[in-house]
């Protein structure tokens, strides 16, 4: 019984049962979306924002915000493809450079942010700017199409048919979580958001520590600039328009707060699989796409609100489920509840 | 005795302020020095200049007689000096375990924190102090003397040879204070050594084997606790004597008219069926421990929580209050314990603060603010409550505590209140201010406005007020006149040991 009261009081609850029951609703609906054609299709286009949602959610964890990837995620295409395509570098090398071009790009937002001083927002919102800019100059506006007959396979590929980038994308996770969890780097990014003076008494570098955290979102935009170019075999200035703004989604329906030091990885994965899904139902059912925008909106404040709200439904929940505790484990529970509010 | 740290001439200021100026003084090994001062006295900023946190403009420390030179915190935690907070330095989300051994997390051979031994350690130090808690406990979940006491585990889990503690029990109940006082001396017993910074005198004398006293960011002296007494300090202090500290009550006040009563008021959970009268121009006391329920009843009469139940009465009428908006127009007043957090606009200036909730009356017809009269009506309240500050244009986070709390009261007078709910009117003031502050409030009375204080410090409620209420879990237990208190009476009721209303 325990474990089920934990389960429900765990970040994880809220945005599994919001997959869950998306998934549920939306097969409801249409016999097109149980198939395997449609879940390939479905993990090709979560993986892309998912793995720019990492970055996301490390960024939100350091009470930070990160609106550059979508730019920076259609610099990345358009570099990757001037590289091989036009200068001739082999494609290892030049994926090589693009993601070290991340790393730059990441250390950019976070060197403003941190010893320049100016807040994330209007750090990244400038390089939002400069990145998309940049993108323009290099390409001068044309896109650049078949960039590498290579490029396709390390996209359209399977491995126990398993399509690539879904793979790459758990992969990815995995490792963040490992990290998040189990380093002191991964517990210093909580720290941080959590409480800045407390982690700076504890000896904890905060400044190097956001520089971290937007290191590795430019290394995560940056590998999902190379997921988009191979998907399409191609580099534009015009990708990745608003993708930051689908993994900011994904990270706060996952329940992390934009107050920083809450919010796990794990659900981020969940936050952006339920926006997939949904966008996947609503084509399905041939719904407009301004009614999309809507829908995805509107999730976004269920979301959210449910997580607000979730306080007192989850104590409701916990005492149905205590029952059978006896009164002195359920009298323990009061300081908790306080706690919550 | 050897001296485990010297500290030689040390100076620091800040814009406009000398906080700390040529000090110094020395800590024996294994000693308790109580450090004591009015609040601004340089306390907080010389323990951060030994603790790593300020970086001392001039003059020099040493640990053993070895000149050492701190960067950061983490440097002067590494020399053996760690220190605990005034303000609590804890990360709400993250877990007790994690907290303490932030950033000292053990770890495997890959870098792999060892979550098992990280909790084994954990339950070690929680073991120490009595806790009962599960390492793995987030501390947004506990309550505010158990983050204190986590805090001091924190301190200690460094095993330091010095341990700076900054009023840890400000927020801690007498039990735990006591329990807190046996930890600190079995730790001395073990050889630590301690700077131990407070406001509350007698602390001094149950703890500290020698005192030292600051003023105005200087060295006042170092005595013997043995050899001093409770005036002598205060004289130190202050460099004056007071007399008079709690002013002379209104004896006339016997058949006072009825100003302000609550019927039956409920909130589950918190407080249970509690009523009261209060007289026009009475000081009424609530007296209780930490988490009573005093200050959620102050908030529920004042609107900001809801109530299950009650009735209240002004002036005879029955009022309906939902809402603080609701409360001011009634003209009741609420100044809350916390004031950085809740009670003042800590970035804006004093100006601006005292105006906060009176902007109506110095709007023009048009919706505009009209200036000089705002600050004609501020200088004024500024010379009227004594608040020093170099100009109405200062933000308010620059002033002293005490300077502060003057502020918030400036601020609520300009409501004209009938009802005046003052919690924790002296918390975080020193000596000085405090009197005026009570001085205020007698003036206040005077002009027939009632007010309810809620204290913690017996000595405050029993020198103020006309009547004590205690408050045991959200109850009151017993009431208690003027010309019968005592401190064990009040402290009986309000511990639950005596109860007049429920034999």
């Amino acid at each position: 019984m325990n474990n089920i009261v934990k389960f429900f009081r765990s970040a994880i609850a809220g945005p599994l049962a919001a997959l869950i029951i998306a998934v549920i609703i939306i097969s409801l609906t249409t016999d097109r979306f149980l198939t395997t054609q449609n879940f390939i299709n479905v993990s090709l286009q979560v993986s892309t924002v998912a793995i720019a949602a990492i970055g996301s959610t490390l960024v939100i964890l350091t009470a930070g915000i990160d609106l550059s990837p979508g730019s920076a995620v259609a610099l990345t295409t358009c570099v990757l493809a001037i590289l091989v395509k036009n200068m001739g570098i082999p494609l290892p090398v030049g994926m090589l450079a693009v993601l070290i071009m991340g790393i730059g790009m990441g250390l950019v937002n976070g060197f403003f942010s941190t010893y320049g001083r100016i807040p994330t927002f209007v750090v990244t919102l400038a390089t939002m700017s400069i990145f998309r800019g940049l993108a323009f100059l290099v390409t001068k506006g044309h896109p650049i199409f078949s960039i590498s007959p290579y490029l396709e396979n390390i996209f359209y590929g399977k491995i126990l048919g398993i399509p690539l980038p879904f793979l790459y994308m758990l992969i990815l996770y995995a490792i963040t979580a490992v990290f998040l969890r189990n380093t002191r780097s991964g517990r210093a990014i909580y720290a941080v958001g959590g409480n800045e003076s407390a982690a700076h008494l504890s000896g904890i570098h905060v400044n190097r520590t956001r520089l971290l955290a937007f290191t590795l979102a430019g290394l995560t935009a940056a590998i999902a600039g190379v997921m988009m170019a191979a998907r399409l075999n191609s580099g534009s200035p015009n990708y990745g328009v608003g993708l930051e703004l689908s993994a900011i989604a994904a990270a706060v329906i996952g329940g992390a707060s934009l107050a920083g030091g809450y919010g796990n990885i794990v659900s981020t994965l969940f936050g952006a699989l339920t926006v997939a899904v949904v966008q996947n139902g609503l084509n399905l059912n041939a719904v407009p796409a301004a009614w999309q925008n809507i829908t995805i909106g509107s999730i976004i404040i269920l979301a959210v609100g449910l997580d607000m709200w979730r306080g007192d439904f989850g104590t409701n929940l916990s005492r149905i489920f205590s029952f059978d505790r006896g009164k002195e484990e359920s009298q323990k529970e009061q300081p908790e509840e306080e706690g919550e509010k | 005795m050897e001296y485990i740290l010297q500290a030689e001439n040390l100076s620091k200021s800040f814009p406009g302020v000398q906080a700390v100026g040529d000090v110094s003084f020395s800590l024996r090994a294994g000693e308790i020095l109580a450090l004591v001062g009015e609040n601004g006295a340089g306390k907080s900023t010389l323990m951060q200049m030994l603790g790593g946190v300020q970086k001392p403009e001039a003059g020099h420390i040493y640990l053993k007689g070895i000149p050492v030179i701190f960067s950061s915190a983490s440097d002067a935690i590494h020399a053996g000096i760690s220190m605990v907070f005034q303000e609590l330095s804890l990360v709400n989300g993250l877990s007790i375990s994690e907290n303490i051994f932030a950033n000292r997390q053990p770890v495997g051979r890959i870098n792999n924190i060892q979550w098992k031994e990280l909790g084994q350690r954990t339950r070690e130090l929680l073991d120490r102090f009595n806790l009962d808690l599960d390492p793995m406990t987030r501390v947004k979940r506990l309550t505010m003397s158990n983050q204190q006491i986590l805090e001091i585990l924190k301190a200690i889990s460094t095993g330091p040879k010095i341990l700076i503690l900054d009023e840890p029990t400000s927020s801690l109940t007498e039990a735990e204070t006591v329990d807190l006082f046996e930890n600190i001396q079995k730790l001395k017993r073990e050889g630590m050594s301690f700077i131990y910074i407070t406001h509350k005198l007698g602390e001094v004398f149950q703890l500290a084997d020698r005192v030292m006293v600051m003023r105005d960011g200087k060295y006042v002296g170092s005595r013997i606790v043995k050899e001093v007494t409770e005036g002598d300090l205060v004289g130190m202090m202050v460099g004056r004597e007071i007399n008079d500290m709690y002013g002379a009550t209104d004896r006339s006040a016997s058949s006072r008219q009825n100003r302000f009563s609550i019927e039956g008021f409920t909130r589950k959970g918190f407080f249970h069926d509690v009523s009261f009268e209060l007289g026009q121009g009475e000081i009424l006391g609530l007296a209780g421990l930490v988490g009573a329920g005093r200050t959620e009843l102050a908030r529920s009469i004042f609107g900001i929580d809801p109530k299950d139940s009650g009735k209240l009465t002004l002036d005879g009428e029955p009022v309906e209050i939902n809402s603080p908006k609701e409360a001011i127009d009634q003209g009741i007043a609420y100044l809350t314990e916390d004031r950085k957090g809740q009670g003042l606009f800590m970035d804006m200036t004093v100006l601006e603060n005292l105006v906060a909730p009176v902007l109506k009356e110095f709007t023009n017809r048009f919706g505009m603010l009209v200036g000089n009269k705002i600050t004609d009506n501020v200088e004024d309240r500024i010379r009227k409550f004594d608040i020093t500050t170099p100009s109405a244009g200062q933000k308010v986070l620059n002033l002293s505590g005490g300077n502060q709390q003057k502020c918030m009261i400036a601020m609520w007078m300009g409501i004209d209140p009938k009802v005046v709910l003052f919690d924790e009117p002296t918390r975080g003031v020193d000596v000085g201010a405090r009197t005026e502050i009570y001085h205020k409030l007698r003036e206040l009375a005077k002009e027939g406005t009632g007010v309810v204080i809620i204290s913690s410090e017996l000595p405050e409620l029993i020198g103020i007020c006309d009547r004590i209420l205690a408050v045991h879990q959200g109850q009151i237990t017993g009431e208690v006149f003027r010309d019968e208190f005592s401190e064990e009476l009040i402290m009986s009721y309000a511990a639950g040991i005596k109860n007049q209303l429920h034999h």
